[in-house]
Protein backbone atom coordinates (compact mmCIF):
# COMPACT_ATOMS: atom_id res chain seq x y z
CA UNK A 1 0.00 0.00 0.00
CA UNK A 2 0.97 3.30 -0.94
CA UNK A 3 1.78 6.15 1.57
CA UNK A 4 -1.13 8.25 2.51
CA UNK A 5 0.47 11.49 1.53
CA UNK A 6 0.34 10.10 -2.33
CA UNK A 7 -3.66 11.50 -1.86
CA UNK A 8 -2.22 15.25 -2.06
CA UNK A 9 -2.04 14.49 -5.91
CA UNK A 10 -6.04 15.44 -7.31
CA UNK A 11 -4.53 14.04 -10.67
CA UNK A 12 -4.25 10.52 -9.10
CA UNK A 13 -7.19 10.68 -6.93
CA UNK A 14 -9.23 11.78 -10.52
CA UNK A 15 -7.78 9.55 -12.90
CA UNK A 16 -5.62 6.51 -10.66
CA UNK A 17 -7.15 5.51 -8.43
CA UNK A 18 -10.92 5.12 -9.25
CA UNK A 19 -10.00 4.26 -12.94
CA UNK A 20 -7.59 1.33 -11.06
CA UNK A 21 -10.34 0.13 -9.27
CA UNK A 22 -12.73 -0.04 -11.64
CA UNK A 23 -10.63 -1.31 -14.42
CA UNK A 24 -12.29 -3.47 -16.84
CA UNK A 25 -8.75 -5.10 -18.63
CA UNK A 26 -6.44 -6.77 -15.90
CA UNK A 27 -6.55 -9.84 -14.24
CA UNK A 28 -6.63 -9.99 -10.42
CA UNK A 29 -5.10 -13.23 -11.18
CA UNK A 30 -1.90 -11.36 -11.89
CA UNK A 31 -0.81 -9.90 -8.66
CA UNK A 32 0.94 -6.50 -9.59
CA UNK A 33 -2.58 -6.24 -10.74
CA UNK A 34 -4.57 -7.31 -7.83
CA UNK A 35 -1.89 -4.70 -5.91
CA UNK A 36 -2.99 -2.07 -7.60
CA UNK A 37 -6.61 -2.37 -7.60
CA UNK A 38 -5.80 -2.68 -3.79
CA UNK A 39 -3.34 0.47 -3.45
CA UNK A 40 -6.41 2.26 -5.30
CA UNK A 41 -9.22 1.21 -2.86
CA UNK A 42 -6.73 1.75 0.26
CA UNK A 43 -5.56 5.41 -0.79
CA UNK A 44 -9.73 5.96 -1.64
CA UNK A 45 -10.62 5.08 1.35
CA UNK A 46 -8.10 6.81 3.44
CA UNK A 47 -9.02 9.97 1.18
CA UNK A 48 -12.24 9.74 2.28
CA UNK A 49 -11.57 9.96 5.93
CA UNK A 50 -9.27 13.11 5.05
CA UNK A 51 -12.52 14.55 4.69
CA UNK A 52 -13.99 14.62 7.72
CA UNK A 53 -13.95 17.63 9.27
CA UNK A 54 -12.17 18.64 12.75
CA UNK A 55 -9.25 15.98 11.19
CA UNK A 56 -11.17 13.94 13.50
CA UNK A 57 -9.72 11.07 11.54
CA UNK A 58 -5.98 10.67 10.27
CA UNK A 59 -5.47 7.49 7.29
CA UNK A 60 -3.96 5.82 10.30
CA UNK A 61 -7.41 5.49 11.89
CA UNK A 62 -8.59 3.49 8.82
CA UNK A 63 -8.15 -0.50 9.72
CA UNK A 64 -8.22 -2.68 6.00
CA UNK A 65 -8.93 -6.73 5.83
CA UNK A 66 -6.61 -7.64 3.59
CA UNK A 67 -8.74 -10.75 3.09
CA UNK A 68 -11.51 -8.77 2.56
CA UNK A 69 -10.26 -6.50 0.56
CA UNK A 70 -8.88 -9.30 -1.52
CA UNK A 71 -11.85 -11.29 -2.29
CA UNK A 72 -14.04 -8.13 -2.61
CA UNK A 73 -12.35 -6.82 -5.40
CA UNK A 74 -11.50 -10.73 -6.98
CA UNK A 75 -15.58 -10.93 -6.85
CA UNK A 76 -16.40 -7.94 -8.83
CA UNK A 77 -14.48 -7.66 -11.12
CA UNK A 78 -15.36 -11.58 -11.87
CA UNK A 79 -19.09 -10.52 -11.56
CA UNK A 80 -18.98 -6.83 -13.70
CA UNK A 81 -15.80 -7.98 -16.36
CA UNK A 82 -16.02 -11.53 -16.65
CA UNK A 83 -18.30 -12.43 -18.83
CA UNK A 84 -16.26 -9.24 -21.17
CA UNK A 85 -13.38 -10.92 -21.04
CA UNK A 86 -14.22 -14.14 -22.16
CA UNK A 87 -16.23 -12.68 -25.01
CA UNK A 88 -12.91 -11.40 -26.06
CA UNK A 89 -11.16 -14.40 -25.84
CA UNK A 90 -13.36 -16.39 -27.55
CA UNK A 91 -12.99 -13.89 -29.73
CA UNK A 92 -9.74 -13.72 -30.23
CA UNK A 93 -9.86 -17.60 -30.67
CA UNK A 94 -12.35 -17.36 -33.78
CA UNK A 95 -10.17 -14.58 -35.30
CA UNK A 96 -6.98 -16.90 -34.65
CA UNK A 97 -9.20 -19.89 -36.42
CA UNK A 98 -8.97 -21.94 -33.62
CA UNK A 99 -12.72 -22.24 -33.72
CA UNK A 100 -15.61 -21.52 -35.92
CA UNK A 101 -17.77 -18.49 -35.79
CA UNK A 102 -20.72 -20.89 -35.25
CA UNK A 103 -19.14 -22.76 -32.34
CA UNK A 104 -18.11 -19.43 -31.08
CA UNK A 105 -21.70 -18.28 -30.38
CA UNK A 106 -23.43 -21.44 -29.47
CA UNK A 107 -20.06 -21.29 -26.62
CA UNK A 108 -21.91 -17.50 -25.74
CA UNK A 109 -25.61 -18.68 -25.35
CA UNK A 110 -24.27 -21.61 -23.27
CA UNK A 111 -22.35 -19.63 -21.11
CA UNK A 112 -25.71 -16.97 -20.62
CA UNK A 113 -28.07 -19.68 -19.90
CA UNK A 114 -26.10 -20.51 -17.22
CA UNK A 115 -27.65 -17.66 -14.91
CA UNK A 116 -24.49 -15.83 -14.28
CA UNK A 117 -25.18 -12.63 -11.85
CA UNK A 118 -23.58 -10.09 -15.14
CA UNK A 119 -24.65 -11.85 -17.91
CA UNK A 120 -23.29 -9.41 -20.70
CA UNK A 121 -20.10 -7.97 -22.18
CA UNK A 122 -21.54 -5.17 -21.69
CA UNK A 123 -22.66 -3.71 -18.32
CA UNK A 124 -24.24 -0.97 -17.42
CA UNK A 125 -22.21 1.80 -15.17
CA UNK A 126 -25.18 1.31 -12.62
CA UNK A 127 -25.06 -2.10 -12.91
CA UNK A 128 -21.21 -2.10 -12.10
CA UNK A 129 -21.74 -0.06 -9.66
CA UNK A 130 -23.92 -2.33 -8.00
CA UNK A 131 -21.96 -4.95 -8.08
CA UNK A 132 -19.05 -3.47 -6.36
CA UNK A 133 -21.81 -1.86 -3.40
CA UNK A 134 -22.77 -5.78 -3.16
CA UNK A 135 -19.20 -7.57 -2.39
CA UNK A 136 -18.61 -4.39 -0.02
CA UNK A 137 -21.68 -4.41 1.60
CA UNK A 138 -20.49 -8.91 1.90
CA UNK A 139 -16.96 -8.58 3.15
CA UNK A 140 -17.01 -4.49 4.65
CA UNK A 141 -12.99 -4.64 4.23
CA UNK A 142 -12.87 -1.57 5.62
CA UNK A 143 -13.43 0.67 9.20
CA UNK A 144 -12.47 3.09 11.51
CA UNK A 145 -9.76 2.25 14.65
CA UNK A 146 -12.37 1.61 17.57
CA UNK A 147 -10.46 3.20 20.13
CA UNK A 148 -10.42 6.41 18.02
CA UNK A 149 -14.07 6.46 16.97
CA UNK A 150 -15.60 4.39 20.37
CA UNK A 151 -17.61 7.20 20.71
CA UNK A 152 -18.94 8.18 16.91
CA UNK A 153 -22.52 6.76 15.89
CA UNK A 154 -21.96 6.37 12.45
CA UNK A 155 -18.49 4.54 12.65
CA UNK A 156 -20.41 1.67 12.49
CA UNK A 157 -21.27 2.70 9.09
CA UNK A 158 -17.93 4.09 7.62
CA UNK A 159 -17.70 1.18 5.18
CA UNK A 160 -20.95 1.73 3.63
CA UNK A 161 -19.92 5.40 3.36
CA UNK A 162 -17.27 4.40 1.38
CA UNK A 163 -18.54 1.80 -0.45
CA UNK A 164 -21.30 4.81 -1.71
CA UNK A 165 -19.37 7.82 -2.17
CA UNK A 166 -16.69 5.12 -4.08
CA UNK A 167 -20.25 4.32 -6.42
CA UNK A 168 -21.09 7.52 -6.47
CA UNK A 169 -18.10 9.16 -7.75
CA UNK A 170 -17.52 6.34 -10.29
CA UNK A 171 -20.77 7.04 -11.65
CA UNK A 172 -19.84 10.66 -11.99
CA UNK A 173 -17.30 9.90 -14.62
CA UNK A 174 -20.26 9.07 -16.87
CA UNK A 175 -22.89 12.08 -16.34
CA UNK A 176 -24.84 13.62 -13.35
CA UNK A 177 -25.97 12.12 -10.05
CA UNK A 178 -28.71 13.46 -8.52
CA UNK A 179 -28.72 15.10 -5.41
CA UNK A 180 -30.87 17.52 -3.77
CA UNK A 181 -34.11 15.85 -1.85
CA UNK A 182 -33.28 12.33 -2.89
CA UNK A 183 -30.33 12.39 -1.21
CA UNK A 184 -31.99 12.41 2.23
CA UNK A 185 -33.05 9.37 0.67
CA UNK A 186 -30.08 7.64 -0.88
CA UNK A 187 -28.66 8.10 2.54
CA UNK A 188 -31.32 6.10 4.70
CA UNK A 189 -30.87 3.83 2.13
CA UNK A 190 -27.21 3.73 2.76
CA UNK A 191 -27.68 3.59 6.40
CA UNK A 192 -29.87 0.44 6.17
CA UNK A 193 -29.00 -1.27 2.90
CA UNK A 194 -25.46 -0.79 3.16
CA UNK A 195 -24.62 -2.32 6.62
CA UNK A 196 -27.02 -5.49 5.19
CA UNK A 197 -24.66 -8.25 4.08
CA UNK A 198 -27.94 -9.82 2.07
CA UNK A 199 -28.08 -7.03 -0.15
CA UNK A 200 -29.36 -7.82 -3.50
CA UNK A 201 -27.99 -6.70 -6.66
CA UNK A 202 -31.07 -6.07 -7.79
CA UNK A 203 -32.58 -2.72 -4.62
CA UNK A 204 -29.00 -1.90 -5.21
CA UNK A 205 -29.46 -1.44 -9.35
CA UNK A 206 -32.44 0.33 -9.06
CA UNK A 207 -30.80 2.61 -6.43
CA UNK A 208 -27.91 3.57 -8.74
CA UNK A 209 -30.56 4.12 -11.43
CA UNK A 210 -32.74 6.29 -9.85
CA UNK A 211 -30.14 8.63 -9.28
CA UNK A 212 -27.53 8.39 -12.43
CA UNK A 213 -28.21 10.30 -15.52
CA UNK A 214 -25.84 9.80 -18.03
CA UNK A 215 -23.81 12.53 -19.86
CA UNK A 216 -25.48 12.75 -23.40
CA UNK A 217 -23.22 10.92 -26.45
CA UNK A 218 -21.03 9.64 -23.03
CA UNK A 219 -23.19 7.24 -21.61
CA UNK B 1 -38.00 12.92 -1.93
CA UNK B 2 -37.59 11.51 -5.62
CA UNK B 3 -40.62 9.47 -6.93
CA UNK B 4 -40.72 6.20 -7.56
CA UNK B 5 -40.05 4.89 -11.17
CA UNK B 6 -42.63 3.37 -13.27
CA UNK B 7 -41.00 0.17 -14.84
CA UNK B 8 -41.15 1.76 -18.52
CA UNK B 9 -39.24 4.41 -16.88
CA UNK B 10 -36.60 2.10 -15.59
CA UNK B 11 -36.66 0.39 -18.98
CA UNK B 12 -35.50 3.90 -20.37
CA UNK B 13 -32.90 4.58 -17.70
CA UNK B 14 -31.84 1.27 -18.06
CA UNK B 15 -30.96 1.68 -21.31
CA UNK B 16 -29.61 5.17 -21.26
CA UNK B 17 -27.47 3.72 -18.99
CA UNK B 18 -25.57 1.03 -21.34
CA UNK B 19 -21.93 0.81 -21.04
CA UNK B 20 -19.92 2.77 -24.44
CA UNK B 21 -16.43 1.91 -23.45
CA UNK B 22 -14.02 3.22 -20.54
CA UNK B 23 -13.02 6.03 -23.02
CA UNK B 24 -16.25 7.79 -22.51
CA UNK B 25 -15.34 8.77 -19.55
CA UNK B 26 -15.00 12.10 -17.87
CA UNK B 27 -12.63 13.82 -14.99
CA UNK B 28 -13.65 13.50 -12.00
CA UNK B 29 -14.09 17.02 -9.93
CA UNK B 30 -12.27 16.92 -7.18
CA UNK B 31 -14.04 19.34 -4.97
CA UNK B 32 -17.15 18.17 -5.75
CA UNK B 33 -16.20 14.65 -4.48
CA UNK B 34 -14.82 15.97 -1.81
CA UNK B 35 -17.70 17.84 -0.66
CA UNK B 36 -19.54 14.43 -1.50
CA UNK B 37 -17.79 12.86 1.19
CA UNK B 38 -18.04 15.27 3.79
CA UNK B 39 -22.01 15.48 3.25
CA UNK B 40 -22.39 11.58 3.02
CA UNK B 41 -20.34 11.74 6.42
CA UNK B 42 -22.42 14.30 7.92
CA UNK B 43 -25.58 13.00 6.72
CA UNK B 44 -25.05 9.13 8.27
CA UNK B 45 -24.14 11.35 11.22
CA UNK B 46 -27.65 12.46 11.60
CA UNK B 47 -29.14 9.28 10.71
CA UNK B 48 -26.82 7.84 13.50
CA UNK B 49 -28.66 9.81 15.93
CA UNK B 50 -31.83 9.63 15.00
Amino acid sequence: MSDFALVSSPEQMRDGYLCDLFAANGSVADLDDLKKRVAAFCELAKHFVSTIPGNRYTGEDVVFEPHSIRLMIGRFQRDAFGVQRLWNELGQRSSAGEQSEARTEELKEQILSLGIRVGTPKPRKTRIAAVFSLWMCVFRPVSLNYKASSDDKAAAMFSAAVNFWICRMYLSKFGEVLGGAAFTEHIKRVAHDFTYRDVSLSSLEMLYCGMFKPTPGQE
Amino acid sequence: MMPALTAEETRQRENETQFDGPESSHPLDIELSNELAREIWSALNTEAAE
